[in-house]
């Protein structure tokens, strides 16, 4: 059922679609986005509180391209705008749209693991 | 044929390492420019013919060197020295028609826009492909002796330099054989040029049909060849030269006009581990045998030692 589901967290179809139809191959690279993302999010709070822009438009840029290679929409609005605010040194906009971005995954791993559940 | 990706996203990276594998390619990856540009410089990887990295997948915005940088330091790297052709695909967030055109400008002969079809990528790279193979036969033709379609001068000399180079890493020696076709003037100007040429031709097979099919020959200029012989010692060269000398000689040459008697002289030097020397000082060394040969009266074989390097 999860794996037809697409909603604003993930869109299940167009992420199968790019990478040729395989659910497992799909479920190892979001294994690999949520390390990726751990490494990416503490990075960007220490760029954060150094109010670095470069290092916040180049991790929002990161992360925007991984979430968009699995469809993960929100994720990649929100990454979208902190490298945004990157760009135009924004920092309440980096702010806010980190804490939106965290969010957004906590959601995801909410409902991967949903997903793990009903497929146990 | 071997794929490089250059590529800062753990999950874009491993979504296409899977994929292009998938395809029949050989991949490697890297993180930033800095990786990717010591992949392509690698010695290891540029070993072989066929082994080389042919086509680069390159991020536009990485750490260390960007997409665009890595696409000029490519193109530029092959006006200074002979390279082989990568067909370049830089992968981009961006679809403004200005940085495409900045792209392409940078030598990049594609560009992807992320996140990208996989479908559309793998087409993608059999166009690369086929650029790659139109590049492989047009250095191929670059490469060859037009009469003696053996190598070419530059290309024997470039084999020779890189020979040298992997064998000294790998503590093997290497031999040369610069070898003159005896009298071959003399036939020019009494038979004429096509005599001559004839001469050349039937010679080359000669020598070409006894060698081992790793040793490399190519026709340096007028009536000289030069044949270099991967992990051949000293002692060895020695009856490969006599072997080479006795293909040319035991048969004389059938002519328009009755037959004639060819020979050949040869002189031979060798790399050792006690001696190591570069291409220029081993040719030089064989350049100087093959004069003591002619000195002797031809149809005869002197081998000399390179100078130990200071």
């Amino acid at each position: 059922m999860f794996n037809e589901m697409t909603d604003s967290i993930i869109d299940y179809a167009s992420a199968l679609e790019r990478i040729g139809g395989d659910k497992e191959f799909l479920d190892e690279l979001l294994g690999i986005y949520q390390e990726e993302f751990d490494l990416n999010v503490d990075s960007l709070d220490q760029a954060l509180l150094a109010q670095d822009f470069t290092a916040i438009q180049e991790l929002g840029h990161n992360l925007k391209g991984s979430s968009a290679n699995l469809s993960l929409i929100q994720l990649r609005d929100q990454a979208y705008l902190i490298e945004t605010a990157g760009t135009e040194s924004d920092l309440a906009l980096a702010q806010r749209s980190t804490e939106e971005l965290k969010k957004e995954f906590q959601r995801l791993k909410e409902h991967l693991a949903e997903k793990e559940r009903a497929g146990a | 044929m071997k794929v490089l990706i250059a590529e800062d996203s753990m999950i874009s990276c491993r979504a296409l390492e899977s994929n292009i594998q998938t395809w029949g390619y050989e991949v490697i990856t890297t993180r930033n420019g800095q990786e990717a540009w010591d992949a392509l410089n690698a010695k290891e990887r540029t070993l072989t013919n066929g082994n080389k990295i042919r086509i680069a997948l390159l991020d536009w915005e990485m750490p260390k060197i960007n997409g665009i940088e890595l696409c000029q330091r490519i193109r530029s790297r092959r006006k200074v020295q002979p390279q082989d052709y990568i067909y370049i695909i830089l992968m981009t967030g961006r679809d403004n028609q200005e940085d495409i055109l900045q792209g392409l400008e940078a030598g990049a002969d594609d560009y992807m826009t992320k996140p990208f079809d996989y479908t559309e990528l793998k087409i993608r790279l059999q166009n690369g492909e086929r650029v790659i193979e139109q590049e492989k036969i047009q250095d191929q033709i670059q490469a060859t002796d037009s009469l003696t379609r053996l190598w070419n001068r530059n290309k024997i000399l470039e084999f020779l330099d890189e020979e040298i180079d992997r064998s000294s890493r790998q503590n093997q020696p290497t031999s040369v054989l610069l070898m003159d076709i005896d009298g071959l003037a003399r036939v020019n100007e009494s038979d004429g040029f096509a005599a001559g040429d004839h001469i050349l031709k039937e010679v080359s097979a000669r020598i070409h049909d006894s060698m081992r099919r790793y040793d490399k020959l190519g026709r340096l200029g007028d009536d000289e060849f030069l044949g270099v012989f991967p992990n051949c010692r000293e002692e060895h060269i020695q009856h490969i030269a006599e072997r080479l000398r006795r293909a040319v000689v035991q048969d004389a040459i059938q002519m328009e006009s009755g037959t004639r008697e060819v020979s050949l002289s040869l002189g031979g030097a060798s790399t050792s581990i006690f001696v190591s020397c570069t291409g220029p000082q081993l040719l030089s060394t064989a350049q100087e045998a093959v004069a003591k040969a002619k000195a002797q009266g031809g149809n005869t074989t002197v081998l000399l030692q390179p100078q130990r390097k200071q």
